[in-house]
């Protein structure tokens, strides 16, 4: 009868987890094989015939000047907005934790760009930061001319105005997870912590911050792979200009499929990239991990 | 008498549902269609409902596809086989679509058309075998219109419009002085520089290249040597202040209230300006629109420049009613709707038919008269290079760019596309 159960048990999990599994294959898994196929192939994207190149696509990929450019873009944004994101949402989440007036209406405000879509975003700050927008007119009006800059069309500074925005956008999303981190640590840690003299950085970085690195392995692989797969952002605002110098890897591979009309090499490009991002994660959560400890 | 009784009634009611069958269903039997097009304000409503009227049975769904992404969206619809039963081309598309069988051969429908008597335009309406799949809906060429206020002209004490393109230097002069930007670019759609400064028509070196994308495709110059002179032009023009860097960040549309608000005095751009929105809502008491040919000088006494057909009208093979499509396409090409389709839009049209000018466009159409139009006939360039490459090198200029570097980038990006043009001939 128990042997009856646990069978029937086992076939209703299977039944329920099969849909699922099939939706996902097809759009995930699917696809990935597709792409593994095409990288090897000379497909325009739009053709009913192709050829099979080999690993021309692969090689002729790390040679393409626009590809370096874009990988180098897309390093910079990630390890800029990664890091400066990090200590903004930690610093936010000890501050608001620890307890300050007005601290739900600050929580919220700081939450409230993650839920608007990026295309919103992106339009808004568009209009605010172009030669003649909002930014520039409230600087004249106020006397500051000379800081008016061509925010985005200023090749030296359009990543960091990226960067600002990026950050701007997900801060509350990392410190809202590093609060519930924080507000997992039991009070007696901290209060025996504080009995034995421990206080202020000292206290945060060898006994808070141990404590909270499972949140920061999330806040870490989420913030990584989001800053590396970057594309909305930078094509509404600059199209990855001026001169390239917000081309970021995903708009490569975008451009390479829909306008090049090279869907093969497109295809070499997506696969490189997401080999690149899955080591990087790979090696991150390593990291991470051994950093945890237990309570 | 009974089976009598019945056998004649039934006779009576197959007569009487023969008779309704025969009243209801001899005409033709209701269609629906989409057709796809990029202008969203309903600009394609009053020939489509011309349509409907000459067709009743026919329903045509007008369909928006966002035209800076026009030929990816297309592409993508036309692959997984759910096409718009009819929409405009881009002369860029039209070879390889068809080479693809995604358009509907129309050689039979185009035979009896007045654009079938022009040669050049069959060409280039026409795949590699020689079909017919699509109609041009204009034919264009020669240097662009350039706007300007008449209001603000007067105010400035501008009486004479350039002749040369030193007196159109002198004139940007005036006007910077008066603290206004000259002209406006929505460059944040490159579009608009590029196509100003493509209808100068490479500064006379259409003279030894006639055909310049059969002359890039077979080799014969480089996008370098032809695009030279013009990228020199456009930093030389931003360097002089005669339009301003912030444009980068200016869309088309937001660049036509940035003109008719007087923020600047002239604006270069196609034929349609006198219908757009913002010239009509315009305050007469301060903007009136003129227009004057762009003053490019004569090179070695000759002014060529060449002519295109900015778009076509096709079917997909795979539309879903292959008769209504053909129909709509047929009703496009004739006379009639032509000459109301480039009233409507403006658009100087060197197809010959007798259609109104807009009177604001009259002198800018008298000028091209002077003008040799030389057709594109031999070689089809990939968007990617005229939409993107293209685009992009002015932008990157504006942004700072040297001339050379943009340079060697278009001839760098012409060797990655080259492999996707299309000989025609």
């Amino acid at each position: 009868m128990r042997l009856i159960n646990r069978r029937k048990r086992f076939s209703f999990s299977w039944l329920s987890v099969v849909p699922a599994l099939v939706l996902f294959t097809t759009f995930t898994y699917l696809p990935l094989v597709f792409t593994l196929t095409y990288s090897f192939t000379d497909w325009n994207g739009y053709s009913r015939k192709f050829n099979l190149v080999g690993i021309a696509n692969f090689i002729n990929l790390f040679k393409d000047g626009e590809v370096m450019l874009a990988f180098f873009n897309t390093l910079y944004l990630a390890v800029f907005c990664f890091l400066i994101a990090l200590v903004m949402q930690m610093l936010l989440a000890v501050i608001l934790f620890e307890g300050v007036k007005g601290k739900s209406v600050a929580l919220a405000i700081i939450y409230l760009p993650c839920v608007l879509s990026q295309m919103i975003v992106s339009m808004t700050w568009l209009n605010i930061l172009q030669g003649g927008g909002i930014l520039n007119a409230l600087l004249r009006s106020f006397g500051m001319a000379g800081m008016a800059k061509d925010w985005l069309g200023d090749p030296a500074i359009v990543k960091n105005v990226i960067v600002f925005l990026n950050t701007w956008q997900w801060t509350g999303y990392g410190m809202v997870i590093i609060m519930a981190g924080l507000s997992a640590i039991p009070s007696e840690v901290n209060e025996s912590a504080t009995l034995e003299g421990a206080h202020g950085f000292g206290k945060f970085f060898r006994i808070t911050l141990p404590l909270i690195m499972p949140s920061l392995t999330v806040i870490s692989f989420i913030g990584i792979t989001g800053s590396l797969k970057m594309f909305d952002l930078p094509f509404i605002l600059t199209n990855g200009g001026p001169v390239n110098a917000s081309l970021t890897m995903s708009m490569v591979i975008y451009n390479y499929a829909f306008s090049y009309e090279k869907f093969g090499m497109s295809s070499s490009i997506g696969l490189v990239f997401f080999a690149l991002i899955a080591l990087l994660t790979i090696a991150q959560l390593g990291l991470t991990r051994r950093l945890e400890v237990e309570e | 008498m009974k089976r009598l009784q019945k056998t004649l009634v039934l006779v009576l009611l197959a007569l009487l549902s023969a008779t309704l069958a025969f009243a209801t269903g001899g005409g033709e039997k209701p269609a629906k269609i989409t057709f796809a097009s990029w202008n969203g304000k309903g600009e394609d409503k009053q020939f489509l409902d011309a349509f409907m009227k000459q067709n009743p049975s026919i329903t045509v769904e007008n369909e928006v596809i966002d035209g800076n992404n026009w030929d990816r969206l297309i592409k993508v619809r036309l692959l997984s086989g759910d096409p718009p039963d009819a929409f405009f081309l881009f002369a860029t598309q039209l070879p390889k679509f068809a080479k693809e069988g995604y358009l509907l051969d129309i050689s039979a429908e185009y035979a009896g058309k007045a654009v079938a008597s022009i040669p050049t335009l069959k060409q280039i309406s026409s795949g590699a075998d020689g079909k017919i799949y699509a109609l041009p809906m204009s034919v264009r060429g020669g240097p662009l219109p350039v706007y300007y206020n008449k209001k603000l002209f007067a105010k400035l004490g501008i009486t004479t419009l350039p002749a040369t393109w030193s007196d159109f230097y002198k004139l940007c002069d005036k006007i910077k002085a008066a603290g206004i930007d000259p002209l406006v670019f929505g460059l944040k759609d490159p579009w608009t520089m590029e196509y100003f400064f493509r209808n100068r028509s490479f500064t006379g070196l259409l003279d030894k290249y006639p055909d310049w994308q059969f002359a890039l495709y077979n080799g014969d110059v480089k996008a370098s040597v032809l695009l030279r002179q013009e990228f020199v032009l456009a930093r030389q023009m931003l360097d002089k202040g005669y339009f301003s860097k912030d444009n980068l960040t200016l869309t088309y549309p937001q660049s036509l209230p940035y003109f008719v608000e007087g923020k600047a005095a002239m604006l270069a751009c196609g034929p349609w300006i006198p219908t757009v929105d913002e010239v009509k809502a315009s305050d007469p008491s301060k903007f009136e629109l003129g227009a004057f040919i762009t003053p490019i000088d004569p090179v070695n006494g000759k002014k060529l420049a060449f002519a295109e057909v900015p778009y076509f009208t096709s079917a997909a093979k795979a539309g879903k009613n292959i008769a209504a499509a053909k129909k709509l396409l047929n009703f496009f090409a004739t006379p009639d709707t032509q000459i109301a389709f480039n009233g409507f839009w403006g658009t100087v049209n060197l197809f010959d038919l007798q259609y109104k000018v807009d009177p604001v466009l009259q002198s800018y159409y008298d000028s091209l008269k002077s003008w040799t139009m030389l057709p594109l006939a031999k070689a089809v360039l990939p968007s990617a290079f005229i939409y993107d490459a293209m685009w992009k090198g002015f932008q990157n200029i504006v942004s700072g760019s040297p001339v050379d570097t943009e340079l060697a980038t278009l001839d760098d990006q012409f060797a990655k596309l080259r492999d996707t043009a299309v000989q025609t001939q």
